[in-house]
């Protein structure tokens, strides 16, 4: 956003650090340091990014794929690179399974040095990815899959994750609504297993924070007349007392006619009206306007979206890694990446890190309207012995991870 | 003012120990203070001169809506005359300071410098910026205003407090001030009821600042329905404004 070449229009860090003639390998304390060239895996059949959300052109949800998250953080690494001698690149595969994808990565693996690898996957083809690459020396980092599974009984070693877990994103929610005093709340579930998969963290969040689900109402997309119960938001919503709605509908088709239509004036929240995200385009906070210009400088027309974030917040975790431990070897980046040494930015306030029991990063939830973001989770009122952002998702004496 | 010159000068010197201070963890605090850059703020712009004349150094400029949030967009002050004027013809010219060094400080993990450059601040209170100008262009005047939409290091709280950061750096002494007494349903937050109205001429310009910490009619710290705590329920702010010393002033607005 620096313009014009008054002042500090010219003076930007990036240029700087882009610019500068001050070459790090001649100093005398040096570290040993070259390239460091990260891999990005995706499918190219992935079900996630079908063409759907859109209806006569006009598109309701934005699902695009994440890649350029990533480069907006690449092109930060670069500019520090450039100063600190350490080259960074990235190499991308877009194969038809997670058995081809694990043969590119063996390949990156042996042939170009690449043990990083961003994993824009869905949670099973996650799974298998992570598996077959189990005896491998690679750092899978998932920045699309929220499964509280992958961070649960399926996790892997192999494995980090900077996109947040369900578990994370209800909490958050949960954590609103409590301090709202909204404790009763209506769930209207739509029929997929990811509807059933947000009803059930929904559920897990409700007994940690004590609210009440007073009922869970499934509705159908259809018109037949005798599915109308499960089909007229009204009529779904009469006959009982509640405080909020909240509404599981991963199609986004039903949920979007929800608010204002329900019987009780209450508030809507869930996969419409209030939505607990890892990122809105409108989190105007903690230099969030200036990441939001990047992306939008290298990705017209679209906005950065929770994926997107996870995707930047994975390269700049590599990057302070690499930084921070003075080197590009694998074991020694991925020794610092888990570690509690490291300070990772969330561009969302509190300073992120890995969970030790699960290598769930650590970072708040925006909870956003469809412009506005209301709050940022965790909110003020929750604490936690060790560290306020643990608040959300699975602590340590719950988890079901054995690595 | 720095010009560019001396200014990049600086910010070399400042990444070159930024990125040494990160990768040899030498003590941040070896920086000299003269090699950090600074960026542009509500204090670098000078009464009286023209909208050409003040650095395009700020972001997202916009119409202001008498220290709220921004309207119309604006490219740079320059296009200040789409602003519709206030009673006194003046034009106010919403701005944020820019956000890239803070980008770089948290990307660099270099603590005292995120807090050095985050958010629009006056005294590190999140503030609600403008400049007020006239029909020929000339910065008649500023606004800042406490921003309760940010989130930084100082609580809302505490946001009556800039008046006194603001009243020591143009002297303590001389102000005009009028304490106010609580209108219908106002009432102490906790202890404290503090509304006044301050004003000083001096160098040139006309100063107004405005305190407010209380609770207006209908905040309460205790629902009185359920018995849970109401946190947010109080007012706390502090509005200030600069005058050109001979233009005339019009009376500020909160109340």
């Amino acid at each position: 956003m620096i313009k014009g070449a008054h002042g500090l229009a010219a003076a930007s860090l990036a240029e700087v650090l882009g610019s500068s003639p001050f070459s790090i390998a001649a100093h005398p304390e040096a570290p040993e340091v070259g390239g460091m060239k990260l891999g990005y895996a995706e499918l190219a059949d992935d079900p996630r990014y079908a063409d759907r959300g859109a209806h006569s052109g006009i598109v309701f949800t934005d699902l695009g794929r994440p890649y350029q998250g990533s480069q907006v953080a690449l092109e930060d690494a670069r500019a520090i690179g450039r100063v600190t001698g350490v080259e960074f690149s990235m190499e991308r595969a877009t194969a038809k399974s997670a058995d081809e994808l694990a043969r590119r990565t063996s390949r990156w693996v042996t042939d170009d040095d690449i043990h990083f690898v961003l994993a824009d996957l869905p949670a099973a083809a996650l799974k298998d990815l992570a598996r077959g690459l189990a005896d491998r020396p690679v750092m899978l980092i998932n920045i699309s899959a929220p499964d509280d599974s992958l961070r649960g009984a399926d996790c892997a070693s192999n494995v980090a994750h900077t996109y947040p877990s369900q578990a994370m994103l209800s909490d958050a929610l949960m954590q609103y609504l409590v301090a709202k005093g909204w404790l009763q709340i209506l769930v209207l579930q739509g029929p997929t297993p990811e509807d059933a998969a947000l009803v059930a963290a929904l559920q897990r969040a409700a007994r940690k924070f004590h609210a009440q689900i007073v009922e869970t109402r499934p509705f159908l997309l259809t018109n037949d007349p005798r599915n109308r119960e499960q089909t007229n938001v009204a009529l779904m919503t009469a006959g009982l007392r509640y405080d909020v709605v909240y509404v599981a509908d991963g199609s986004g088709e039903f949920g979007r006619y929800i608010a204002y239509e329900t019987s009780l004036p209450r508030p809507v929240v869930g996969t419409a009206g209030l939505v607990p995200t890892a990122w809105s385009w409108s989190w105007d906070r903690d230099a969030a306007v200036q990441l939001q210009h990047r992306y939008e400088r290298i990705s017209p027309p679209r906005r950065m979206n929770g994926a997107d974030w996870a995707a930047w917040e994975a390269v700049k975790a590599v990057t302070q890694a690499v930084m921070r431990a003075r080197s590009t070897a694998f074991d020694a980046v991925r020794d610092f990446l888990l570690s509690d040494k490291l300070s990772l930015d969330t561009v969302k306030g509190n300073p992120g890190s890995f969970r030790a029991w699960d290598h769930q990063l650590r970072a708040p939830v925006l909870l956003s309207t469809a412009d506005a973001v209301i709050a940022r989770a965790p909110l003020p009122q929750y604490l936690h012995q060790t560290n306020v952002l643990d608040t959300l998702g699975i602590d340590a004496p719950e988890t079901a991870c054995r690595f | 003012m720095l010009g560019p010159l001396p200014a990049m000068i600086l910010v070399v010197r400042f990444a070159q120990r930024l990125v040494l201070a990160v990768i040899w963890l030498a003590p941040v605090g070896q920086l000299q203070a003269q090699d950090r850059p600074s960026r542009l703020t509500v204090w670098d712009i000078r009464i009286g001169e023209p909208a050409s004349a003040i650095p395009d150094g700020f972001v997202n400029y916009a119409c202001g809506t008498d220290g709220g949030p921004p309207s119309t967009p604006l490219a740079n002050f320059t296009e200040f005359k789409k602003c519709k004027p206030d009673p006194a013809g003046l034009h106010e010219v919403y701005f944020e300071y820019d956000d890239e060094l803070e980008y770089w400080a948290r990307a660099l993990d270099l603590k005292a410098e995120i807090r050095m450059y985050a958010g629009t601040t006056a005294y590190e209170f999140p503030v609600v910026a403008s400049v007020l100008f006239d029909d020929t262009g000339l910065a008649r005047g500023a606004r800042l205003v406490t921003d309760p939409r940010q989130l930084l290091s100082r609580d809302r709280n505490e946001f009556w407090v800039l008046a006194d950061f603001i009243r020591h750096r143009f002297g303590d002494n001389g102000w005009e001030c009028t304490e106010f007494p609580p209108g219908e349903g106002e009432s102490p937050a906790g202890s404290n009821f503090i509304k006044n109205h301050c004003e000083k001429t001096s160098g040139g310009l006309h100063l107004v600042l405005e305190q407010r910490y209380f609770q207006k009619k209908g905040q309460l710290l205790v629902d009185p329905y359920t018995g849970k705590p109401r946190p947010g329920d109080y007012e706390s702010a502090t509005r200030f404004e600069m005058y050109d010393a001979a233009f005339p002033v019009r009376k500020t607005g909160s109340n």
